[in-house]
C-alpha cells in the first residue's frame, strides 16, 4: 500500500507538472505547438505507465513466488490451516461439519389443546423454546457418508431424529449404477413435507393432513432406501424404501407391539419449463401390515405437484413456490369401516423483495372423508429474513371444524442456524 | 415421406458418426469453465454449463435436472473456493455417478484475499479460502486452459494433440487480446473505484485501479445507512468517478449512492454469457475494458 501511495504521489506531481506546462502551452497562440506538446506528454505519459507497470509486474511476480505454495490438501472446517495433529495423535482434520438450529417460538391460540391436537406443534400461550437441532455430517470412507441429527425438543427431550449412511459407490460394484443407497433412520419418501425438519417447513406448522396421516413427528423409520435415476430426458427417479414399521399413527399402535414391517415406493419427475421456472410431479404408495395382526393392513396414497419460479437474474430478490399435495390413508384395525381419511393442502409462497416472503395455505381434511369430521384452515405468513442465517416469521391461522368450535392460531417464530454452511436442497 | 426417409437417414448416420468419435461429455459450474473448455477441447469435448453468464454463481439452486447433467458428463470443472458451496454438493451426491472426475480450478491460482485470522458468520458471506471470482483476471484464464487441457488430456490422451494445439492458439490469442487491452487501460492505472459486492477484486488487481470502498459492508449483506452515508462521504472525498455493480445486482442501492456522490454507475457483466454477445473468454473483457475506461473518461 505504501509503495502504491508514493507511486501514486510521483503521478500526482508529475502530472502537476505536465498540466502547468499544458497551460503555458494554451497560452501560446500556435495551435500546432499545442498539439505537439499533448502529443508529447501523451506519449511521455505511456512510457511512464509502462514503467510503473513493469515494476508492479515485478512486485506480482515475487508476491507469486511467496504464494505459490501448493495448498494444503486437506481442507478443515472455515478456519483456514488445519491444525496438526498432537502428540497423542489426535487431530482435529476429520471432525464432522456441524451446524446446530434453533427454533425460538411465540403462540397464541384461542384454543391451545386443540390446535397442538390439530397442527402437531406443542405449545403453551406465551413464549416458548420449540426445538433445536444437531446436524453432523462427514463422509465416512470414499463409499459411506454419514449424517445425523439430533433434536432436543421442549420438553428437554432429546430424540435422534435422522442417523443414516447414503452411498453411490461401493466395493464390487455392489451398488448398480444411477443407483443411491441409503440406510439408517430416515424421513420417508413419501410426497415432499414429510422430508422435511421442523426449521425447513415453509409454515411455522404442518399441513392438518400430513399431521393426521403420520403424527406429530411425521413418518420416521429405520430401513433401507433405494433410489434410482431413470435414464429419461428429463429428471426422473424412482424411490423404494423397505422400512421397520414404527408409525405409531398408522403402523404400531402402541409402544410395545410387534413391528411387521412396510414399504414405500415415490415417483419423482421433475421438469425445466423455463430458465426461471420448474415443476414437479410426485407419487406416493406405502403399505404396511399393523400391529393388531398380519393380516390388517395400513396403506397411504399420495399426489404432489410443485411449481416455482425464481428469476435467474434476481435470484435473490424474487420467487414464487406454488406447492400442492394430497393424502388418502386408510388403517385397518378389524372394525368396519376402517379408519381413514383424505385430506390435501396448496400454498403460495412469494418472495417480494430480498428480505421478504408472504405467504398463504389452505388446509382441507375430510376428501373425500374424514372419520374426526371434516376441517377448514386458512394460514397466512409473512417472513422477515435479514440472512441467509436466520428468519423471523410471523403466521396466523384460522380453523373451522365440523365438531368443534373454530380457532384462532397467531404465531411468531425466530429461526437461526450457526455452524456450517449447509446446502439448500431444491 | 420422402423427406422422412431422409431425415431418418441422416439422424442414424449422424449418430453413427457421433458414436466413433463419442466427445467427451464435460459439465462446468460457471460459463467462463465452459467457454475455456470449449475452446480447448474443440469438437472433441460437449461442454454444459450449470450457471448461466447473467447468473450470480452464489446464489444457483441445486435443481435436479441439473443432477442429471452431472449424472452423464465424465468431468466436472468447478471454481471452487466455497463459491458453489451452497448448490454443488448437492448436485454431485444426487448425481450418483462415482465415475465422475471433479477438478477444482483454483489449485494452481494466487488467490487473493485468502483469509488468516479468525473467520465469523458475523462478517457476512465470506469465504474462508479466499475470493473466488479469480475469472476476472485474463493471466488466470490461461493458468485455467492449461489446467483444463492436462485433465482432458489425461481422459482422451489420442486426442492429446489436437488439445495442446487449440491450447496454445487459446493462450496466444488471449495473450494478443490481453496487450490491447493492458494498452488501453494503462493511462487509468491508480484511478480508485468503488465496487458493490467484493467481485471485482481480481479485474482490478491486474488494471491497477485500486478498489477504495464497497457498497456491501460485509460480502452478501445488504448496507446499512450508517455505512452507506460513510461511503457516499469517502467517495465524495476522493472524487470516485466509477461504481461498479454487477449485472445481476440489485441496481437501487448502488444508484442512489452514484446519484449522491457523481460518480458513475458502471453495470458490467460478471461472465461470459452475462451480456449478448459475449461468447468467448476474451469476449468478456473486449465488454468489459470499453466500460470500465468508459467511465473515466
Amino acid at each position: 500500500m505504501s509503495s502504491f501511495k508514493k507511486k501514486s504521489r510521483t503521478i500526482l506531481v508529475l502530472s502537476a507538472v505536465f498540466s502547468a506546462a499544458l497551460f503555458h502551452g494554451t497560452a501560446l497562440p500556435q495551435q500546432s505547438e499545442i498539439e505537439f506538446l499533448k502529443r508529447q506528454l501523451g506519449e511521455m505519459q505511456k512510457q511512464m505507465q509502462k514503467m510503473v507497470e513493469r515494476i508492479e509486474q515485478l512486485e506480482r511476480e515475487k508476491a507469486a513466488d511467496k504464494t505459490s505454495e501448493p495448498p494444503p490438501q486437506v481442507q478443515s472446517a472455515p478456519g483456514g490451516t488445519p491444525k496438526p495433529g498432537t502428540v497423542a495423535g489426535v487431530s482435529s482434520a476429520f471432525n464432522p461439519a456441524i451446524s446446530v438450529n434453533g427454533l425460538f417460538l411465540g403462540g397464541f391460540s384461542s384454543s391451545p389443546r386443540t390446535t397442538n391436537r390439530l397442527t402437531g406443534l406443542d405449545f403453551h400461550n406465551g413464549f416458548n423454546f420449540q426445538e433445536a437441532e444437531f446436524q453432523f455430517t462427514a463422509d465416512v470412507d470414499p463409499y459411506w457418508k454419514a449424517n445425523f441429527i439430533l433434536a432436543i425438543d421442549r420438553g428437554g427431550e432429546t430424540e435422534l431424529e435422522e442417523g443414516y449412511v447414503t452411498s453411490e459407490q461401493l466395493p464390487y460394484d455392489l451398488l448398480p449404477r444411477n443407483t443411491s443407497l441409503k440406510l439408517g433412520k430416515f424421513f420417508a419418501g413419501f410426497g415432499k413435507h414429510n422430508l422435511l425438519h421442523a426449521h425447513q417447513f415453509p409454515f411455522i406448522d404442518q399441513p392438518l393432513v400430513s399431521q393426521s396421516a403420520f403424527g406429530s413427528e411425521g413418518l420416521k423409520e429405520p430401513g433401507v432406501s433405494l433410489a434410482y435415476l431413470l435414464p429419461s430426458s428429463w429428471f426422473s427417479e424412482l424411490t423404494f424404501q423397505g422400512v421397520a414399521g414404527e408409525n405409531e399413527s398408522l403402523f404400531r399402535f402402541s409402544e410395545d407391539a410387534k413391528r411387521r414391517g412396510a414399504y414405500l415406493g415415490h415417483w419423482k419427475n421433475f421438469f425445466d419449463l423455463s430458465d426461471s421456472t420448474t415443476l414437479e410431479v410426485g407419487n406416493s404408495y406405502l403399505a404396511g401390515r399393523n400391529s393388531d395382526s398380519r393380516h390388517r393392513l395400513s396403506q397411504a396414497v399420495g399426489l404432489d405437484v410443485t411449481l416455482k419460479w425464481r428469476p435467474l437474474q434476481m435470484a435473490t430478490e424474487r420467487a414464487l413456490i406454488w406447492q400442492s399435495e394430497y393424502m388418502y390413508f386408510t388403517r385397518d384395525r378389524g372394525r368396519e369401516p376402517f379408519t381413514r381419511g383424505g385430506g390435501m393442502y396448496s400454498s403460495l409462497q412469494y418472495q417480494f423483495a430480498r428480505r421478504w416472503w408472504i405467504q398463504g395455505r389452505y388446509d382441507l381434511l375430510g376428501v373425500p372423508k374424514f372419520d374426526d369430521g371434516r376441517k377448514h384452515r386458512w394460514s397466512t405468513l409473512l417472513a422477515f429474513v435479514p440472512s441467509e442465517f436466520s428468519a423471523i416469521r410471523l403466521q396466523h391461522s384460522y380453523t373451522t371444524q365440523e365438531r368443534g368450535s373454530p380457532v384462532n392460531q397467531l404465531l411468531l417464530q425466530l429461526n437461526f442456524t450457526i455452524g456450517s454452511h449447509p446446502a439448500h436442497q431444491y | 415421406m420422402k423427406r422422412w426417409l431422409f431425415l431418418f437417414a441422416f439422424l442414424s448416420l449422424s449418430s453413427i458418426a457421433r458414436g466413433a468419435t463419442e466427445p467427451i461429455f464435460v459439465v462446468t459450474t460457471t460459463s467462463d469453465l465452459a467457454a475455456i473448455t470449449k475452446a480447448v477441447g474443440g469438437e472433441r469435448v460437449r461442454v454444459e454449463s450449470i450457471a448461466k453468464g447473467f447468473q450470480d454463481p452464489h446464489y444457483v439452486e441445486a435443481k435436479p435436472s441439473y443432477m442429471r447433467l452431472v449424472n452423464q458428463a465424465r468431468l466436472l470443472f468447478h471454481v471452487g473456493l466455497q463459491l458453489e458451496i451452497g448448490w454443488l454438493p448437492l448436485l454431485v451426491q444426487g448425481s450418483r455417478n462415482p465415475a465422475l472426475v471433479q477438478v477444482d480450478l483454483s489449485q494452481a491460482i494466487a488467490v487473493l484475499e485468502r483469509v488468516t485470522g479468525p473467520v465469523s458468520r458475523a462478517q457476512g458471506d465470506i469465504h474462508p479460502e479466499g475470493n473466488p471470482h479469480y475469472w476476472l483476471d485474463p493471466r488466470n484464464g490461461s493458468i485455467m486452459a492449461r489446467r483444463i487441457a492436462q485433465e482432458l488430456r489425461a481422459l482422451a490422451p489420442s486426442d492429446g494433440a489436437a488439445f495442446e494445439q487449440n491450447l496454445k492458439q487459446f493462450e496466444a490469442d488471449l495473450l494478443r487480446r490481453r496487450q490491447k487491452w493492458e494498452e488501453r487501460m494503462a493511462f487509468f492505472r491508480g484511478v480508485e473505484v468503488v465496487a458493490y459486492h467484493k467481485q471485482w477484486e481480481y479485474l482490478a488487481n491486474w488494471l491497477g485501479l485500486p478498489i477504495i470502498g464497497y457498497v456491501e459492508d460485509k460480502p452478501g449483506i445488504p448496507p446499512g445507512p450508517q455505512h452507506l452515508a460513510n461511503l457516499v462521504r469517502t467517495m465524495q472525498q476522493r472524487k470516485v468517478k466509477a461504481l461498479w455493480v454487477a449485472n445481476f445486482t440489485n441496481p437501487n442501492i448502488p444508484q442512489s449512492v452514484a446519484e449522491k456522490t457523481g460518480a458513475k454507475m458502471v453495470i458490467l457483466p460478471a461472465s461470459v454469457g452475462g451480456e449478448k454477445g459475449i461468447e468467448s473468454y476474451g469476449d468478456l473483457f473486449d465488454a468489459l475494458i470499453p466500460k470500465v475506461a468508459g467511465a473515466f473518461q
